[in-house]
């Protein structure tokens, strides 16, 4: 059996798009969670469930958009694995999963369908920078058609059901992810954070740092789907997302405003540019050397176009992340060589 | 500081071990039957075969019928995530 070339993977469209406040926010996804009624959830489910509510899901996705990219998860080649994961085509867990899955990828880049993540259906679609309508819009359209063709799990006093209770009522995840390595030296760094969850916002490392997002990179998503407050909720998350890229700008303005601000961060970018170009860096210095070059791109301190760093960060991280991860998807991503698509960028 | 049904839902299993000690603590001595969910939850999934404990310590439903069966608990530990 041949497995499924890199080459049969859309580029994603974000990784083009330059978004509003694409200095800060790298990309905003919206994810929607939906289930079958009368199948056994997938991570209860035998072989027999499986086969059934894939073969449902698929139909019904293909009837919806027979032009879409289908991809089984145990048909991947690794180069085709982390062209998925880079361009948020799947997620983690999706990947992790042993069961049989497919995903079913727009051939314009703007979304995709897992089959079989935590929940039958996952729809999801990612635009870059900050942009909740261009990221909600296709992927509310398409779980309403996906939605014609099959029976959902629902409940008109709960609304949609799904494995974790946490998802359950819209199904909905809105979630922006953030570049923060201004603010995340600052000392106020914490207390932005908590003022943000506070607005009913959920932050997390973006690349398995944690619960408190330690690193610089940072993912914000709404916390309810669920009751009275859910339809406030995805502005709530809009609204502290818009507050933590305002603390970064004024992380950044007082970065700049040190003395020898712009030249320290010239001088790491021009260090930064030498260790990726010529040295074979552990992923935690290539994820540290391109987060330097983007905040340098994004303030004007180095050549190059900070959307384009978008790829490059989710490359770094998520190799990061597969590192941290282990076993069989480690060696997946070991043999795949991030490092050199990002010099590539570079070189151009 | 999370509420228990919240912390449930975050917490790993080590941790869930501990909440449901706690939780056991709360029944006065001598009570006849431990904690008991509110209202008429069945103990088991009719369709799926999860737990009502499982199900509510986990936060993960195994199927639709979970929903139904255990609606007490899950409208109880919805409630109270959507209150924090």
């Amino acid at each position: 059996m041949v497995p499924s070339s890199h080459r049969r993977v859309p580029r994603a469209a974000w990784f083009g798009s330059a978004g509003p406040d694409s200095d800060v926010v790298i990309s905003t996804r919206c994810r929607i969670a939906r289930n079958l009624e009368n199948h056994v959830f997938p991570h209860r489910a035998d072989p027999a469930d499986l086969a059934s509510s894939a073969m449902l899901c698929r139909q019904a996705i293909a009837g919806v958009e027979p032009n879409a990219v289908v991809l089984e998860r145990d048909r991947l080649s690794d180069d085709a694995f982390r062209s998925l994961v880079i361009g948020r085509y799947v997620t983690f867990r999706w990947i992790a999963s042993d069961q049989p899955g497919t995903v079913h990828v727009d051939p314009a880049g703007r979304w995709s369908v897992m089959v079989h993540e935590e929940d039958h259906l996952r729809i999801q679609a990612v635009a870059g920078g900050f942009a909740p309508e261009a990221a909600m819009e296709p992927a509310q359209r398409m779980a309403e058609r996906i939605g014609r063709h099959l029976r959902l799990a629902h409940r008109p006093e709960l609304g949609y059901l799904t494995a974790s209770l946490s998802n359950a009522g819209t199904g909905l995840r809105l979630s922006f992810l953030l570049h923060v390595p201004a603010l995340a030296q600052d000392k106020s760094y914490v207390e932005t954070l908590m003022a943000a969850e506070q607005m009913g916002c959920s932050v997390r490392g973006a690349f398995g740092e944690g619960t408190r997002g330690t690193g610089a990179v940072i993912q914000m998503s709404n916390r309810h789907g669920y009751g009275p407050g859910a339809r406030n909720a995805v502005d709530r998350a809009i609204a502290a997302t818009r507050y933590v890229v305002e603390r970064e700008r004024e992380a950044r303005g007082a970065l700049l405003a040190r003395q020898t601000g712009l030249e320290d961060l010239q001088a790491a970018c021009e260090g930064a540019r030498s260790v990726l170009l010529t040295s074979e860096p552990p992923p935690e210095d290539v994820f540290r050397c391109v987060s330097v070059l983007r905040l340098g791109m994004a303030l004007g301190a180095t050549k190059g176009d900070v959307v384009r760093t978008g790829e490059w960060m989710a490359l770094a991280g998520v190799t990061l992340w597969a590192g941290r991860h282990g076993g069989r998807i480690s060696e997946r991503f070991e043999r795949v060589r991030s490092l050199a698509k990002i010099r590539m960028g570079l070189h151009d | 500081m999370y509420c228990l049904p919240c912390l449930q839902l975050r917490a790993g299993p080590g941790l869930q071990r501990v909440i449901a000690f706690y939780e056991r603590l709360a029944v006065p001595a001598g009570s006849p039957s431990g904690p008991r969910a509110v209202g008429q939850d069945l103990e088991i999934c009719p369709k799926c075969g999860m737990t009502r404990i499982e199900a509510t310590e986990s936060g993960m439903m195994g199927c639709s019928g979970c929903y139904d069966a255990f609606a007490a608990s899950v409208i109880a530990l919805l409630d109270a995530m959507y209150r924090s």
